[in-house]
């Protein structure tokens, strides 16, 4: 029992960052614009909102916040590179989100050494710790597993139906839609597809800044290179998995979060297994889910495909 | 065809010097002098007989990836995953050097070419991997390709760090050395230069020649210009992206097999420092050219080595490079005459 509250816990843990950038990719993708430099973004969200803690330290409690805030500032800005390029000069989205993520990757490790030298960031920069919601951590089983997480994790989960209503029952989230399958058609109406898909880089930006942020923030205070590890990518396949629906992908970051979980049981067991299939596993995943749930059609149509208002 | 080759040479120019002017200024902002991690960075490279050497040895594995973007980018294929095939490429001549190699007789002529085949059929197959899922199953090949990066990166690790081909005594996260009968000779004694980049070179001439002067390299290009088109007007896309697949994952399977064999004498687990994600920079800063990937190849060279020679005298992380290939790539892009990007599908 003990041990099913903590995979169902360590999930829930696991899941958090994935859905972060995945629903901001949700609206990406479903404005017509595939975001691969996500994975570029958590990163850099990673990298800064950690050194912004560390760096203010001294206000206690409010250092972890500030971070978090640089986090998705840092996302936000390095979407807006991507805007420049994939709106602004209509260049190729996966050349450039290619591009982005070796950007980050180059950069934080700059820093990286800058700063931290040989030694590595410092144990004593504060985090977001596990709080214990009163009288709900209180219920038997549901306590341990849902109720008792740091507050990134309850923020996120509560996003998805507000990500949900927004993208389905207001005006704004159907333009988004509408960008995502017919750019012309939406652009005769009157609305500007230029500024729609903008604005939703730029919120794919800053979620996945703040899913990075969750990764070096949360829990343990760590930034070391690359320790995205491909969780952008993830997302990008959670996105597809889900079927660009904000619900869906939920259950399906859930899914892997499940994944990253139970490698981390399976090496505590000292199970004699290799521990890399373990961390090939939601890679398989992905794949086999890519393959096999998603037909071709279920992707908005005008995915990827650079809008020329002038055509 | 001289005012092409001299607009070619003129915009190249003029995307390096951005690009090493916005690097800088990032250096700046980072707290170092860029003016002498520059000096630095050329000096490595190119200042002496042993870094020209290097740096000529450094472009060998881009110039094998670097090819396998370009044609399969001509093609219409989005394939990010050169990574993942050139890793399995060393992998199989790792498991042929250190296995089947000392079943064989000791003759090189014989093992090398027969171990340069084995790495071909791997990078090519686990290359068609995405190629199948796409034609059968519709999935996205840029999706498919990063995930099957990321499954040969931990493939390699479980072979080598615990597994079947770790080296005999199980001391490091490495395999054995390959059977001496099955290393690249090389060309000067003095220098670590082997015939690898002649393979290479031979390589660039010849897709060229097939990209425009073949039947096959009309359909590839067909292809990328525009599939309805081309299947109008009867060429077969499944076929081709099969083919091109196969293609473009057999030469980066062969340059991690030329790596291993020249260079490495053993697999560890951090093998290759992404040369598949660098490749899609070489290939597109000489405009999916393959005669022009010779020259953008010894570009990423130079900087590689460059970027080595300013980790070891100014403690800037090497990792430098990878921003300053981001930062080509963006402007590459931004230089509209890339005029393939807005022609996709």
């Amino acid at each position: 029992m003990e041990l099913l509250e903590e995979i169902i816990a360590s999930t829930l843990r696991g899941a958090t960052p994935l859905l972060l950038a995945a629903l901001g990719e949700v609206i990406s993708q479903r404005a017509g614009v595939i975001n691969i430099g996500i994975e570029g973004m958590m990163l850099m969200g990673a990298f800064f909102g950690l050194v912004t803690s560390f760096y203010t330290a001294e206000l206690m409690i409010f250092a972890p916040w500030i971070g978090l805030f640089v986090a998705g500032l840092s996302g936000l800005i390095t979407a807006g590179l991507f805007v420049v390029f994939a709106i602004k000069l209509r260049g190729d989205q996966v050349v450039i989100g290619t591009a982005i993520t070796l950007l980050a990757l180059g950069l934080t490790e700059v820093l990286y050494q800058r700063i931290f030298g040989g030694t590595g960031t410092p144990h004593n920069i504060p985090y977001f710790e596990k709080i214990e919601l009163p009288l709900l951590s209180q219920i038997p089983f549901l306590g341990n597993t849902l109720f008792s997480h740091n507050i990134i994790v309850f923020l996120t989960f509560l996003l998805v139906p507000c990500i949900y209503f927004y993208l389905y029952h207001t005006q704004q989230g159907l333009r988004v839609r509408a960008c995502g399958e017919h750019p012309k058609a939406i652009s005769t109406v009157g609305s500007n597809v230029s500024l729609i898909r903008t604005m939703c880089i730029l919120f794919a930006g800053t979620m996945a800044g703040f899913g990075g942020g969750y990764l070096s923030l949360a829990d343990v205070p760590i930034f070391t290179p690359n320790m995205t590890a491909g969780r952008g990518f993830i997302a990008l396949a959670i996105v597809i998995f889900g079927k660009w629906h904000p619900v869906k992908a939920c259950a399906a970051a859930l899914l892997f979060g499940l994944g990253f979980a139970l490698d981390a049981r399976f090496q505590a067991f000292g199970w004699n297994v290799q521990y890399q299939w373990f961390l090939m596993l939601p890679f398989i995943l992905c794949l086999v889910v890519m393959s096999g749930f998603v037909g071709r059609s279920e992707a908005p149509l005008a995915l990827g495909k650079p809008y020329d208002p002038s055509e | 065809m001289q005012s092409t080759f001299n607009r070619l040479v003129i915009t190249s120019a003029l995307i390096l010097s951005a690009a090493f002017l916005t690097n800088g200024f990032i250096l700046v902002l980072c707290g170092y002098n860029p003016l002498q991690a520059y000096a630095t960075g050329i000096t490595g490279a190119f200042g002496s007989a042993h870094g020209l050497g290097e740096t000529l040895v450094k472009s060998i594995p881009f110039l094998m990836t670097g090819l396998s973007v370009a044609i399969a980018f001509r093609c219409g294929i989005w394939n990010i995953g050169a990574e993942g095939q050139f890793l399995i490429g060393a992998l199989a001549a790792t498991w042929f050097g250190t296995k089947v190699a000392y079943l064989l007789p000791n003759i090189s002529w014989v093992a090398i070419p027969l171990c340069m085949t084995i790495a071909i059929l791997g990078g090519g197959i686990w290359g068609a991997i995405p190629g199948i899922l796409k034609i059968t199953r519709g999935v996205n090949e840029v999706i498919s390709t990063i995930m099957l990066n990321y499954v040969a990166l931990y493939f390699v690790s479980a072979m080598v760090d615990g597994g079947p081909l770790q080296e005999i005594s199980r001391t490091g996260p490495q395999s054995d050395p390959i059977a001496k009968w099955v290393f690249l000779p090389r060309i000067f004694p003095s220098s670590r230069i082997h015939i690898g980049i002649l393979i290479a070179i031979l390589l660039a001439i010849i897709l060229t020649f097939v990209l425009f002067r073949t039947s096959f390299g009309y359909q590839i290009r067909a292809v990328g210009e525009g599939a309805s088109a081309a299947e109008a007007s009867g060429i077969s896309i499944t076929l081709n992206t099969l083919r091109v697949f196969f293609l473009s994952g057999a030469l980066a399977g062969l340059g991690g097999a030329i790596e291993l064999m020249a260079l490495a004498p053993q697999l560890t687990t951090t093998f290759s420092p992404g040369y598949g994600y660098t490749a899609i920079a070489v290939a597109l800063l000489a405009k999916l050219n393959p005669l022009v990937t010779i020259a953008s190849s010894l570009l990423f060279g130079a900087l590689t080595m460059g970027s080595y020679a300013m980790q070891l005298n100014i403690g800037i992380s090497n990792k430098v490079t990878w921003m300053m290939q981001a930062i080509i790539l963006l402007f590459v892009i931004g230089s509209s005459s890339f005029h393939l990007i807005t022609k996709r599908e």
